[in-house]
């Protein structure tokens, strides 16, 4: 109060002489946690747009691998096409067996008294061991549909769903030949 | 609560005094705000603005009692105010005395102000209001008091001007209790017989200090511009009964007013010490 100077104005009832110092801990933590609220917010705006950039690229990446696992998936179904084709393909070509040596077989089956008069041979393309054999022979009657059958067997081919038509002269024989693996 | 007290807790307004508060300096009630503050004599207005930082900013003066002066200065006196909230120095009808023995128990300011008669006792006028500042190594005192109807008028000039008075003093008092207080601080010149010299725009108040006592004290507020008859009149006894050894210490509101140029040569080949700084008014009533 030494160096205050006097004053002779007319009071003012209830004239503050400010709040406690020590209250300003209050105004001062506000301060601080507007301060920091920013920082934090900041932080977290920096946090949220580079985890955004990292989704990005992640996102563009797992599109790369999507389109990388697509070509990769479309090529395999070309190779699993091929392969199964392939398997198609070999399964047939195991199937088929040269019809040569069957036409050879009924040729030399036939007696003095016999003539093919018609061999066809048709062999079916869903399964390639199946052959329909239709056969049509001049004299020599069932004795040489025998003799012949016999030679077939020999070659290790069935005969499946076999039908036998004599005629006067001749007889019609059709089967479905059915080659029989032994090895 | 209202938003204003939360505005003024979050710019810390709410921890500086008020501006009006007696019992705080005047940079305390405006700290990093600027500020005006009036000193009105007989006659004459002089003022002054503080900028942010507490500095003499730009002053000015026009001759008039305070109404008139008030009346053109008003708005420009507010413009350099927070909240329109003036400092007054008071420079006419007052009286500064010697007393002795004055009540100095604690909380005496605050006392004097509003129960004066337990201070003074029967020195105590109720046309008047008072202020005081006492010597710290005897019981001697110096007594102001002012007409209160004085500043009452002031008051109510100032209310029909917008204008709020955050402190209303004596700038001639304020000016010698300055002085005093420098030279209590200052041993050495203390302890040295001297005739204390305070001037504030043709106010005038003289003491004897003598080794640290104060023996004698003249005052007079509100003279004739020029009146240097009755200037001598109050000098005369203090010349009279100074002998060789004795020093004069001059304070005036600014520095080379106008006691240096019309009356110094009353005190003839005594010793004479200007303690003057410039605006010394002004940064005296602006610092405390």
């Amino acid at each position: 109060m030494d160096n205050v100077i006097h004053d002779i104005k007319t009071e003012r009832s209830n004239v503050s002489g400010g709040l406690p110092q020590a209250y300003r801990i209050v105004p001062v933590s506000f301060y601080i946690a507007a301060v920091a609220s920013l920082m934090l917010s900041g932080y977290f705006f920096l946090s949220k747009r580079a985890y955004e950039n990292r989704e990005a690229q992640m996102s563009a990446m797992l599109s790369d691998a999507q389109n990388q696992k697509n070509q990769l998936l479309s090529r395999q179904q070309t190779v699993v096409d091929e392969s199964r084709r392939s398997e198609g393909f070999a399964k047939w070509l195991e199937g088929s067996h040269a019809l040569q040596p069957v036409v050879a077989a009924i040729g030399r089956s036939m007696g003095k008294n016999s003539t093919i008069a018609e061999l066809s041979l048709d062999r079916n393309p869903e399964i390639p061991a199946h052959t329909f054999m239709q056969l049509k022979i001049d004299g020599g009657g069932s004795q040489q549909i025998e003799t012949t059958l016999s030679e077939i067997y020999a070659l290790d081919y069935q005969t499946y769903s076999a039908q036998q038509v004599k005629g006067r002269n001749s007889t019609d024989f059709q089967a479905t030949l059915i080659y029989n693996d032994k090895r | 609560m209202e938003f204003r007290d939360i505005k003024e807790v979050l710019t810390f307004a709410a921890f500086r005094p008020e501006a009006d508060n007696p019992r705080f300096t005047w940079q305390q009630r405006f700290p990093k705000r600027k500020s005006t503050i009036v000193n009105i004599s007989r006659g004459h207005v002089s003022w002054c603005y503080f900028d942010k930082k507490g500095r003499v900013d730009d002053t000015g003066e026009a001759d008039g009692e305070f109404a008139e002066v008030a009346g053109m200065m008003a708005d420009q006196w507010h413009s350099h105010t927070e909240d329109g909230w003036l400092g007054v120095s008071l420079n006419n009808r007052f009286i500064i005395s010697l007393e002795h023995n004055l009540s100095r128990k604690k909380g005496w300011e605050d006392e004097l102000r509003q129960n004066p008669k337990s201070i003074l006792g029967t020195r105590h006028d109720r046309s008047k209001r008072y202020a005081l500042h006492h010597n710290p190594e005897t019981s001697a005192s110096l007594l102001m008091a002012c007409d209160d109807s004085m500043i009452k008028t002031i008051e109510e000039v100032m209310r029909t001007r917008n204008l709020r008075p955050a402190r209303i003093c004596i700038g001639l008092f304020a000016m010698t209790a300055n002085l005093l207080d420098r030279i209590s601080r200052d041993s050495a010149l203390e302890a040295q017989d001297l005739i204390l010299v305070t001037w504030l725009d043709n106010s005038l108040c003289v003491i004897r200090q003598k080794g640290g006592q104060w023996q004698e004290l003249r005052c007079r507020s509100g003279l004739q511009p020029g009146d240097e008859t009755t200037v001598s009149h109050m000098l005369r006894p203090f010349i009279d009964s100074a002998t060789p050894s004795t020093r004069v210490v001059l304070m005036e509101d600014a520095k080379g007013g106008e006691f240096s140029r019309r009356y110094r040569q009353l005190f003839g080949n005594l010793a004479v010490t200007d303690v003057t700084d410039e605006h010394n008014l002004w940064n005296i009533l602006g610092r405390h």
